[in-house]
């Protein structure tokens, strides 16, 4: 015998488990302890006895924490406190008595604490914890319904395993229609409550500046910033736009817009990429795009005057957009308006780069040729890419150049783009991506923060912007474009656990309104152009397949109807028996089968009426074991043949 | 609460709230599914009701059978009117179960089972779902017996002694042997005792005490009871008890019926005084 109070008691303790274990690394050291306080005194009362407790005097303990936390709330602050209290009311329930009441109020608070964690995470290791409160639910409210009735109710296994069954399948019955709400619960435009995701979850972010020399030394984040969904391209393509730098001010690169005005477009003549990217809650007010993008659909965006796409709402937001984007590298341009703003230089600029540069640039050089000049400069002046061991301080850019000749893109991109600009070549500095780990799986690059690069962009008079990457000419230029990263079993695991992260993304956390009414508007367009003969002319092989096997399922569950039931069969056989071997003229319908039994006087009749009249008469149909002893019974013969 | 993380999930945006409420609310639909499914197929059938007097519980049995051929049905339970049995934890698919439902019936005669509630909270108790058998049976309510000590000027002899005494005063076949007298030539040669006879000259014969009792006509006006619910409650009563030991006849108004012993009389009688005075 198995007690259900104890089933009960185990189940919902794994309920709160469940519900707070994703909460657990958001609360602080105070909840953290009411609820391993709580959940020990649980088990202690369980292990020996309920503490006989009010109810009032536990939920006056409560008091104290709620003033405090109700102190602490602000409207940039609602979350926590609210949590907080969440996790210490669970603590107080856990350490109550255990009534029915009280194991539904756990179970709620532990969803609830649950719910709450998707306030600080959206990733998909919320489905695992939903997924395992839905297994345990269902048997546990099952298993409540039997203490409600007797609190001391036992089950015996084998009407235990038919229950728990009940409750294993609930769940599974309850998957396809989440599936089905999901997408159809009804969205709003913009949330009123923008409490996801920003201010919690934006680790990362792209710098508004470069400062070369800042440091000697770059960590390497690999927190992922954005995921673009698109066919593979050569390395030597996947630019990622975000921002331009135009200021130089002897120490950082900065952008300014002030009386720039944009642009005409020139129409590229290399063919478009089409790219859907899903940008992670990043900091950044930028939307990138592979260099160069000529457009962006997303109602969050405005274009500067500068070319770079900005967010204009929910900074900080994950967001989904299409780019379409020009990959030849160079952003056509008849005319370059406020020239003298690109080769502006520093008042005090470095005498010995005027110096370089006057010693690379020859009369009457084109800017192309000037161009190429610093191309063979860097490329065989033995500069190494790296990230450690970088030259810092005010004469930084002087000192990779001439002596240290090892820096990160920054000091190439800078200390090219100044040279340009000594040389009168008109030259900015573009901020962004470059590669990122193409995922097979999913089909699309992940591009993490240590991908953040800087390039250089030179005006060529007719042409327009060039996108020139100094930081290819280093000694160790493959291990920029990821050459010399060798795709691990762990790399191969973390890209799949990615693309399913990917998905989940996709699929679940960037489903809004915009993609509800996508949704609805492309099954509408379906539904108007759908055409009876081309869906047949398409699915003409399945289609009689399918027609048939439909009719076999309308058959078979009609079959009652259309064919006798085993109970009319084994009838029917009982009346030829009588017939042949009893000599009984047996009118179907007029007599009973107890009344042809005994008009047989034949023991094998009256065996078959017993067990036939036990179901049928009863109510119900016969079963299994019966339906085989009744088979039986008519293959033998009613009457010995000496008897008839 | 599915209503309180729909609100926040509308209001934030966040799916996995809308994950979340999709699972509540779908996991609500197969529960009110589930909870169908579980009593359908469920018949109901009176078993032969014991004797029923009015204002006197008696627990009246059903068989619940579960005709649905894989599912098991849960925590089927009885009820009618303020009367519930007790819940059945498991009914197996194709199976039956005998299950009592304690019932009492304020007025005699003969009335209409009334309509039996097959409910069950089952999967989780957010709703009972119920399925009312109104089976159409009629039932005889007999009157409920009301005990009479003395009968004054009533032909019903009430006191055990005198009964005793009176059947020793008759002589019979069937009680105990109570003397040896001289054979008279009336008594039967069965009777003769052959031992004590050969011994002797005469002839001797046994003489045997009578167990049956004189017969008990109950006339039904002539009860002590100050109206006829009375009157016929105490009829009922000495029916009751007496019927299986002597013959009891009955005298009601127009009715007669003679005295007579045995089961199927007392019933018979029962049911006269059920119906009697009722339009």
């Amino acid at each position: 015998m198995v007690s259900v109070s104890t089933l009960t008691w185990w189940l919902t303790h794994l309920i709160a488990l469940c519900g707070v274990a994703p909460l657990l690394v958001w609360l602080g050291t105070a909840p953290r302890l009411a609820l391993a306080a709580g959940l020990l005194a649980s088990i202690w009362q369980m292990r020996t006895s309920p503490w006989r407790l009010k109810n009032w005097i536990l939920n006056l303990t409560m008091l104290p924490p709620f003033l405090i936390y109700l102190a602490q709330y602000r409207a940039s602050n609602a979350v926590q406190p609210v949590v907080t209290l969440l996790a210490f009311m669970l603590a107080l329930r856990l350490v109550s008595e255990k009534t029915v009441r009280h194991h539904l109020q756990i179970h709620v608070l532990a969803l609830f604490c649950l719910a709450a964690s998707s306030l600080f995470d959206l990733r998909p290791v919320f489905l695992l914890f939903l997924g395992l409160i839905l297994l345990l639910e269902a048997p546990a409210l099952v298993l409540l319904t039997y203490h409600a009735i007797d609190p001391d109710m036992q089950l015996r296994r084998q009407q235990l395993r038919p229950v728990l069954a009940a409750g294993i399948v609930l769940p599974l019955l309850t998957l396809p229609l989440l599936l089905l709400f999901f997408p159809l619960l009804p969205r709003t435009q913009l949330p009123l409550w923008n409490l996801v995701g920003a201010p919690l979850a934006a680790s990362t972010g792209f710098s508004d500046r470069v400062e070369p020399g800042k440091a000697a030394n770059q960590g390497e984040v690999r927190e992922p910033v954005f995921r673009a969904e698109m066919e593979r391209l050569a390395p030597d393509k996947c630019y990622w736009r975000v921002t331009r730098f135009n200021q130089f001010d002897g120490r950082r690169w900065s952008r300014s817009t002030m009386g720039m005005v944009e642009p005409p477009t020139q129409v590229s003549a290399s063919p478009a990429v089409n790219q859907t990217i899903y940008l992670q809650p990043v900091s950044m007010p930028y939307l990138p795009a592979l260099d160069r993008p000529l457009s962006i659909s997303s109602n969050a965006v405005q274009r500067a005057p500068d070319g770079v796409f900005e967010r204009s709402r929910r900074r900080g937001g994950r967001l989904v957009y299409t780019a379409l984007s020009d990959l030849s590298g160079v952003t056509p341009l008849l005319s370059l308006a406020r020239r003298d703003s690109y080769t502006e230089l520093p008042a005090h600029f470095s005498p010995r780069l005027k110096a370089l540069a006057a010693t690379l640039k020859q009369q009457g050089d084109s800017e192309e040729q000037l161009i190429g000049r610093l191309d063979r400069y860097f490329r065989n002046g033995g500069y190494r890419y790296s990230n450690q061991g970088m030259p810092t301080g005010e004469q930084a850019l002087e000192q990779f150049l001439f002596s240290g000749k090892q820096g990160n893109c920054e000091f190439f991109a800078s200390a090219y783009a100044l040279l340009l600009r000594s040389m009168g070549v008109s030259a900015r500095l573009v901020g962004g991506y470059l590669g990122g780990e193409y995922n097979q799986l999913g089909g699309y690059y992940l591009v993490s923060e240590d991908r953040a690069h800087v390039w250089v962009e030179a005006y060529l008079a007719g042409q327009g912007w060039r996108r020139i990457d100094p930081s290819m000419f280093a000694n160790n230029a493959g291990q920029l474009l990821g050459n010399a990263r060798p795709v691990s079993r762990l790399m191969q695991l973390r890209l799949v656990a990615d693309a399913f992260e990917y998905y989940w993304n996709r699929t679940v956390v960037n489903y809004d309104f915009e993609r509800q009414v996508e949704v609805a508007h492309g099954i509408s367009q379906r539904l108007q152009r759908f055409e009876f003969t081309s869906l047949l002319q398409r699915w003409r092989l399945l289609f009689f397949p399918l027609l048939l096997l439909a009719a076999a399922v309308v058959l078979w569950r009609w079959r009652s109807l259309l064919l006798e039931s085993r109970e009319q069969r084994l009838l029917r056989r009982y009346y030829r028996r009588l017939e042949q071997d009893c000599g009984l003229a047996v009118e179907p319908g007029k007599q009973g089968v107890f009344e042809l039994a005994a008009a047989s006087h034949s023991q094998v009749a009256e065996e078959f009426a017993r067990i036939y009249g036990a179901a049928v008469y009863h109510g119900r149909r016969l079963d299994d074991q019966e339906y085989r002893q009744l088979r039986a019974l008519c293959r033998q013969p009613f009457k010995p043949a000496d008897e008839r | 609460m599915t209503l309180l993380l729909g609100f926040s999930a509308v209001n934030t945006g966040n799916n996995l709230l809308f994950l979340l409420v999709s699972a509540l609310l779908a996991f609500m639909s197969v529960t009110g599914y589930v909870g169908m499914l579980n009593i359908k197929g469920i018949t109901l059938q009176l078993l032969p009701p014991p004797d029923l007097y009015a204002t006197v519980p008696a627990t009246i049995t059903f068989r619940l059978t579960n005709s649905k051929r894989r599912l098991p049905s849960f925590l089927i339970s009885l009820q009618s009117g303020d009367s519930r049995g007790e819940a059945l934890p498991l009914l197996r698919a194709a199976a039956s179960v005998d299950l009592p439902l304690p019932l009492c019936f304020p007025r005699r005669g003969e009335v209409l089972l009334p309509a039996v509630r097959v409910s069950s909270p089952f999967p989780v108790n957010f709703f009972i779902r119920y399925w009312i058998f109104d089976l159409h049976q009629q039932l005889m309510v007999f009157p409920a017996p009301l005990t009479l000590s003395e009968l004054p000027g009533s032909r019903v002899e009430a006191s055990g002694a005198v009964q005793r005494q009176q059947q020793q005063q008759q002589r019979g076949y069937d009680g105990e042997l109570e003397r040896i007298a001289p054979y008279s030539g009336r008594e039967s040669l069965k009777t003769i005792h052959w031992k004590l006879t050969a011994r002797g000259s005469d002839m001797l014969v046994k003489q045997f005490g009578s167990q049956s009792a004189p017969p008990l006509l109950i006339e039904l006006d002539h009860l002590p009871g100050a109206d006829l619910e009375t009157r016929v409650s105490q009829g009922a009563w000495l029916v009751k008890r007496w019927c299986r030991e002597r013959p009891v006849g009955l005298l009601a108004g127009e009715i007669t019926i003679p005295a007579r012993v045995g089961k199927q009389h007392e019933h018979h009688l029962l049911s006269v005084l059920a119906c009697y005075g009722l339009r």
